[in-house]
């Protein structure tokens, strides 16, 4: 006879064991779906790219690039390098750079991401004058202490010069908004006649220098106060704001055009949508001026809130015709998830291929490419 | 690295006591505490939003200080209210340099001032919650 005490035991001792197992089970687990989120946060789960066939004279033809490849030439993300690996594997088409203390963290980083890249990256920044990413080591005048088009030759081509030995080779400036209520400092004195020449003298030396230049934020409007209730500024846009765009356009010059998140209506009308997500206002555009079109950041909450779906968003702006996407989203998943949404809108229908050809094609020409196909 | 090694090391003699003095309460425990991590690693596997704790901590913060976000652009002396939240952080993130600096913007005080470079450079000035929401901010930057 086995007494009560003893089975007790027993029972006590498997139910031990038992949890014992369930426990082992559960760290195991536990460090398994931990690898997997750091994978997954890291990019290595998103599938390498195919290489990039470029033949002699920096030949590429679009018909050797996938969907995605061609898509993700289109983006430009922010260029943390704990996502450089991500990023490489995407062939992302650029990475923007924010402060660094010197010169040759700068170097160092762009050498890193470019090394292997058959497409280089576009390596972006927004160095303007006040708006100065590298004032710990370069002193760049504002804008509105800029008094005539010598001087502002003189701060592009300066400025160019820096860029240039630093390794990028694009600078989102000059801003040719008539009014900065914010900042104070970002935007050229006068009025919309004196303030395209002195940006239109700007981007000559900044593009004297090989570096490309991307006149912003159009339609105009972009440094008013907005609403603190509203995330996003609607505003009546004038022939004045317009203007500058205009007269680079005609001029043939600037190689670049940001658009901004502004509700445009007036001279430019953007449906009731944000200026960078509307046809009707990139179409407007268009009329005067054949470089890139550059979008501001896409990540901005406000233009996330306005459009309720991420999904939308993306097909959304780049059906209205933009060349270059902006996403600094850390999470390189976010961004392949961006590239899939849209090759799946191209494939539908929705999107045309024709389009991200033609994108595509000013992008890799601007790279120094010929492109074929 | 040396410490840390150093704590897991304790957690583990604690826990093997806490095993022996006190039998299976703490592999129960333990489990539970095991399989709730598992579930949540599991939600932000694919990308299901548990938001409950950041919740709470706002509610929470919320209560200790219930003034609004706020920021302010200095460019000189000249200060000016940034509105647009989102933006600001967008630009205070980006700036080398955020420090504890009390300073008044029209009768606000903000506690913390980004900025990148010395001499007359733009100063990004936040208060306590606004700078806390633009560190949630997921901006790529290192």
């Amino acid at each position: 006879m086995v007494s009560n005490a003893t089975r007790g035991k027993k029972v006590g001792r498997y139910s031990v064991m038992f949890h014992k197992r369930v426990f082992v089970g559960l760290f195991l687990l536990v460090l398994l779906l931990g690898s997997l989120n750091v994978a997954k946060a890291k990019g290595w789960l998103i599938p390498a790219q195919p290489s990039v066939v470029v033949g002699e004279g920096k030949r590429i033809s679009l018909q050797d690039l996938t969907l995605e490849q061609k898509i993700a030439q289109m983006v430009v993300v922010a260029g943390g390098t704990h996502n450089m690996v991500a990023w490489k594997n995407m062939q992302i088409g650029g990475i923007h750079l924010f402060a660094k203390k010197d010169g040759a963290v700068y170097k160092k980083v762009i050498s890193d991401f470019q090394e292997g890249m058959k497409i280089p990256f576009f390596v972006t920044v927004d160095l303007e004058g006040c708006l100065n990413p590298f004032a710990e080591f370069h002193i760049s005048r504002a804008l509105g202490e800029i008094k005539n088009v010598g001087e502002a030759f003189q701060k592009g081509s300066d400025e160019g010069r820096l860029l240039k030995e630093l390794g990028f080779s694009v600078n989102f400036a000059p801003v040719v908004d008539l009014h900065d209520e914010i900042w104070k400092c970002r935007t050229f004195q006068g009025d919309e006649k004196q303030i395209s020449e002195l940006a239109e003298a700007y981007i000559l030396g900044l593009q004297s220098q090989g570096i490309i230049a991307t006149a912003k934020h159009y339609p105009g409007k972009a440094l008013e106060i907005s609403d603190p209730h509203k995330f996003l500024v609607a505003a009546t846009v004038s022939e004045k704001d317009v203007y500058p765009y205009v007269y680079l356009g005609d001029k043939k010059e600037v190689k670049a055009v940001m658009v901004t998140h502004v509700i445009a209506s007036g001279a430019v009308d953007s449906e009731g949508k944000p200026a960078v997500a509307s046809s009707m206002a990139i179409g407007e555009l268009k009329k005067d001026f054949s470089g890139l079109i550059v979008t501001d950041d896409t990540m901005m909450l406000g233009l996330r809130k306005f459009y309720g779906s991420k999904e939308k968003l993306y097909v959304d702006v780049f059906k209205a015709g933009n060349d270059i996407i902006l996403n600094f989203d850390e999470d390189p998943a976010e961004i392949y998830h961006m590239i899939q949404v849209v090759a799946s809108a191209v494939g539908e229908g929705e999107i045309s291929s024709a389009q991200i050809d033609t994108s595509v094609r000013k992008i890799l020409t601007a790279k120094g490419f010929v492109v074929e196909g | 690295m040396r410490k840390k090694a150093m704590g897991l090391y304790i957690f583990f003699v604690y826990f093997l006591f806490m095993v022996r003095e006190r039998g299976i309460k703490v592999w129960v425990i333990a489990n539970m505490t095991l399989g709730v991590v598992s579930f949540l690693l599991l939600l932000h596997l694919f990308n299901v939003p548990a938001m409950v704790a950041g919740k709470a901590y706002d509610v929470a913060s919320d209560f200790v200080s219930p003034s609004e976000a706020f920021c302010a652009v200095q460019w000189g002396e000249e200060k000016t209210v940034f509105s647009n939240l989102d933006s600001c952080c967008l630009y205070a993130r980006t700036q080398l340099n955020c420090e504890r600096r009390a300073v008044l913007v029209g009768g606000e005080e903000v506690q913390w001032d980004c900025y990148t470079g010395q001499g007359k450079v733009v100063h990004y000035l936040l208060n306590q919650k606004a700078y806390r929401y633009c560190q949630r901010v997921p901006i790529g930057v290192d």
